[in-house]
């Protein structure tokens, strides 16, 4: 079978390649379907939908692309409020996934989906909701239907919810057993105190889960889906036409209500040693936290490249001090994370050997420091370029991109740069990451050291405590 | 975008045809194959977009193949890598990673185009007999340790995974454990770990895939400049070993603190049907796996956790061992007031009335056709092509492209499937841990 290709760019080329017999010719694009690439492909613009909601749209038009992705992020307050269930989003989101409507059981649900190629998900978070759906361009009227009808009006079963309380329940005891999350929980209550927040994001008590009832569920319900300070997004093998379409559809019905804006939180990541007792640990886990910047002020890829080369494995300096030289640790990742949007935290977490993590805690803010202060950056260009490749790749997958525009939206910063973020990683030297380090990055003293493991031992200068509620007394 | 990706490949492939080392290819599956008189396999995927490339050196050999203390395998690739990383003439290049599984040992290196030359060279010298320090290399074991600590210490599941396949493959180099027990780390042998690199680091036991922005005719190249630190000419396959399965039923009732609640592990063992085409024996698999875990008709879902509430949630799975068996995975956690040996009594009843009655042809169809639309879009598709390469290679299975698996899916039929599936139903090894039962 002969295949000839005919290609105009800035010359003509005429290429004819003779295939493997047994090729599959489905498997590739036809030459029918090839056309100039249109000048708005993979270009970001903030669009309008025919009922007025604006929304972030990237379409793809490339031959073989065929996949769609909408994300919405809906503002939620509910994380900050004590009179409110912090267990409820959780149970929520879940039971709102899989747990059918007045018109498709749970069974149909999920054989739908299946047979679409088709999936979402619902992600609670501290200060929004994110739903995403991914789905094939032939299917998309039924899908937007579906999900429309399944945000509009989710059937809540009792014995649904009672079933994902289950899960959700079991999951969090099984977390709370590992050492990682305790060590985790013990910085969290320190950096948040008791708060509406530290509940939401650990839900340290079980019996939170137990109380949740259907009453709950629909209230919080009601008050999160409405189509009121809405981030939304579509990417991928759509018209904006059909994009606003759809986003139309998929809010339809959905009430409009005043949004509520999160409350000024600073959570105080004070210059501490706290170590946590925990005699039947198998493994001792150290995480080391300093405030950040919140990532709407930028430079977060300058952040990701810094500490990534700190603790990269083989030439990175911590990487060669705690495994080369003390031979203390398997490894140490740094990176940084968002308690919400408001506080970011930088860490450098991993578990080492139990009779050294006492000085190796003590060790590694003064290796940071002299990393912050004096780095030698010799071998970044390969990291960095590793990084941009990987970059490159990921923002060309439809979801990918979408979730990439919806962050930099949400930070209010310009999205137009998310299928062009390799470029931005490709940009960044040495200099700007030695200056950033110095200006922006927590020096050591400000750096609060937080451990878990089974023996107290060496730890005489820290405050050591048995029970994540005895933290007041340090 | 692609198109142009697909084109630069196609004028690549006709300026390699003229290359006395070029065997085969296959345009739609991307993949070239060059033969070397030193490797097993070599394989290429080109993409021109790309700003980097992924070297990767899969020896065909891993814990399967240890006859030393389990674990040693593992140890042996940290001192391989450490032996390459610690030279003076490679301190620079460590972006990199290793790692081994049952049946292979893998190293892997992600550079510049420009870079392939000597990132080439340092995957040949994991072969090379180890140069470091006695005291290093032995506390290396120390690390094994914390790395054990890090990914495994205080997962429930690790522990009784292990203990099942103990159960599952007495005597059998199927039950031995990748990383080992912190009690076997802590006693490696250096002298046996330096026997075991010896025998399983032939690089003519090697497979290299190559995928990123290098041509065939550059790679080819930089192949034509590599030392190799001792003789290698290509061998022949190790064969997987063959489990044996004497029908039998172990059953226990376990208590894991770590595990919280109820949860039942049921394990079983049953030789396979003769089957030839790789690619037509994974798809038959695929499909009735999908079928059995789906709550369509002919599928456990329906009458376990949609149309009665017996399972909260499960995972279920059906998977090749070697080429002559397969394995039944079902892990479940129970309802409300259901208990584990309840729990048992249904999956089994429910998975013989399948076998009994068979997997509807609709059940079938629709789960091809599923399959069949996974990989329409094309970003999807790249990815999956090499992940499918690289799974078949680390597993030691031939290897076949995207367009023989297609090709095979389209020839499963209901008849196929039914038959693998009544083969299921038949007696086997058969292991059943009720975990924490209330």
């Amino acid at each position: 079978m002969i295949r000839c290709f005919l290609i105009f760019a800035t010359s003509m080329l005429l290429s004819c390649q003779e295939d493997d017999l047994n090729a599959d010719a489905s498997d590739e694009p036809r030459p029918a379907e090839f056309k100039m690439l249109p000048e708005e492909n993979r270009s970001v613009i903030l669009a309008t939908t025919p009922l007025g909601h604006t929304f972030h749209f990237m379409p793809i038009y490339e031959p073989g692309v065929t996949d769609i992705t909408i994300m919405i992020a809906w503002p939620s307050n509910w994380a900050y409020q004590a009179s409110r269930n912090p267990a409820v989003p959780y149970i929520g989101t879940e039971t709102l996934l899989s747990g059918g409507t007045e018109d498709i059981s749970p069974k149909e649900l999920n054989e739908f989906l299946s047979d679409r190629n088709s999936g979402g998900s619902l992600i609670p978070t501290a200060d929004y909701v994110y739903g995403e759906i991914n789905f094939p361009k032939d299917y998309r009227e039924e899908v937007i239907k579906l999900a429309s009808d399944t945000l509009r009006s989710p059937k809540f079963d009792p014995r649904w919810v009672h079933r994902i309380k289950g899960s959700i329940r079991q999951n969090m005891q099984s977390a709370h057993l590992k050492t990682e999350t305790k060590m985790w929980n013990l910085a969290r209550k320190a950096n948040l105190g008791d708060s509406p927040l530290y509940h939401f994001l650990t839900l340290p008590d079980p019996r939170v889960i137990d109380e949740v009832s259907v009453n709950m569920l629909r209230q919080w319900h009601k008050q999160t889906f409405t189509q009121s300070g809405l981030t939304i997004v579509v990417t991928g093998a759509i018209s904006r036409q059909d994009a606003g379409k759809s986003v139309d559809i998929l809010l339809s019905d959905l009430p409009k209500w005043p949004v509520s804006q999160p409350p000024d939180i600073n959570a105080k990541i004070k210059p501490q040693t706290v170590f946590l007792h925990v005699p039947e640990a198998e493994k001792t886990t150290i995480g080391i936290l300093g405030r950040l910047p919140p990532t709407s002020q930028g430079n977060d890829l300058t952040d990701l490249l810094a500490l990534s080369y700190f603790t990269q494995k083989g030439s990175g300096p911590l990487f060669s001090a705690l495994r080369t030289e003390q031979r203390a640790s398997y490894g140490f990742q740094a990176g940084f994370f968002n308690y919400n949007r408001q506080n970011r935290a930088l860490v450098i977490t991993g578990a080492v050997a139990a009779e050294q993590a006492a000085e190796v805690a003590a060790d590694i803010p003064e290796i940071y420091e002299e990393y912050r202060l004096d780095p030698n950056f010799e071998t970044l260009a390969d990291l960095r370029n590793g990084m941009v490749n990987q970059t490159q790749k990921n923002v060309t997958y439809v979801n990918i991109a979408a979730q990439t525009i919806l962050e930099l939206a949400l930070d209010k910063r310009d999205p137009k740069i998310a299928p062009k973020l390799h470029n931005e990683l490709a940009k960044l030297h040495s200099q700007d990451l030695k200056s950033r380090m110095k200006t922006v990055f927590p020096p050591k003293s400000e750096l609060a050291v937080f451990a878990a493991g089974p023996s107290k031992k060496g730890w005489s200068d820290a405050c050591v405590i048995s029970k994540i509620e005895a933290l007041d007394d340090c | 975008m692609y198109f142009f990706k697909f084109l630069k490949s196609a004028i690549l492939s006709l300026a390699a045809a003229v290359s006395t080392q070029a065997v085969s290819e296959s345009a739609a599956d991307l993949v070239s194959t060059i033969q070397h008189p030193n490797f097993q396999h070599i394989y290429l995927i080109t993409d021109p977009d790309a700003r980097s490339f992924e070297a990767r050196l899969i020896f065909q050999a891993g814990e399967l193949d240890n006859p030393y203390t389990e674990g040693l395998a593992h140890y042996v690739e940290h001192l391989a890598w450490l032996n390459v990383t610690h030279s003076q003439n490679f301190q620079a290049l460590r972006h990199s990673n290793a790692g081994t599984n049952l049946t292979s040992t893998t190293y892997v290196t992600h550079s510049s185009e420009t870079r392939l030359n000597k990132e080439l060279q340092r995957l040949v010298e994991v072969s090379a007999p180890f140069t470091l320090a006695k005291s290093f290399m032995l506390e290396e074991r120390d690390i094994i340790l914390r790395e054990y600590e890090t990914n495994v210490a205080e997962n429930p599941y690790f522990e009784i995974e292990q203990n099942i396949t103990k159960a599952l493959y007495p005597s059998s180099p199927w039950a031995r454990s990748v990383l080992g027990s912190p009690t076997e780390i802590e006693d490696f042998s250096l002298i046996n770990a330096k026997k075991l690199h010896r025998k399983s680091h032939e690089l003519g036991n090697a497979v290299l895939i190559v995928t990123g922005n290098i041509s065939k005719t550059t790679l080819q190249k930089a192949l034509r400049n590599l030392n190799f630190p001792k003789p290698a000419a290509p061998i022949a396959p190790t064969p997987l070993p063959t489990p044996e399965v004497a029908n039998k039923r172990v059953a226990a009732d376990i208590h894991v603190a770590r595990l919280g609640n109820p949860t039942l592990f049921y394990r079983k063992l049953i030789k396979r049907p003769p089957c030839s085409d790789a690619a037509f024996c994974d798809q038959t698999v695929r499909v009735l796996r999908a079928a059995l875990d789906s709550s369509l008709p002919g599928g456990i879902a329906g009458p376990l956790r949609f149309d009665d509430f017996f399972a909260r949630s499960f995972w279920f799975d059906l998977r090749a061992i070697g080429s002559k068996h397969l394995l039944i995975e079902f892990t479940a956690e129970p309802d409300l007031n259901i208990s584990l040996s309840k729990l048992e009594t249904e999956f089994t009843k429910v998975f013989n009335e399948i076998v009994q009655q068979g997997i509807p042809e609709k059940t079938i169809k629709q789960i091809k056709k599923r399959f069949q639309g996974h990989l329409n879009d094309v970003l999807k598709r790249e990815n999956y092509r090499k992940n499918l390469l690289i799974d078949r290679v680390s597993n030691r299975q031939p290897y076949y492209g995207l367009t023989a698996e297609r090709r095979a899916l389209r020839s499963v039929t209901a008849q196929k499937i039914n038959d693998l599936l009544t083969a299921l139903g038949q007696s086997g090894r058969t292991v059943i841990y009720r975990a924490n039962e209330l």
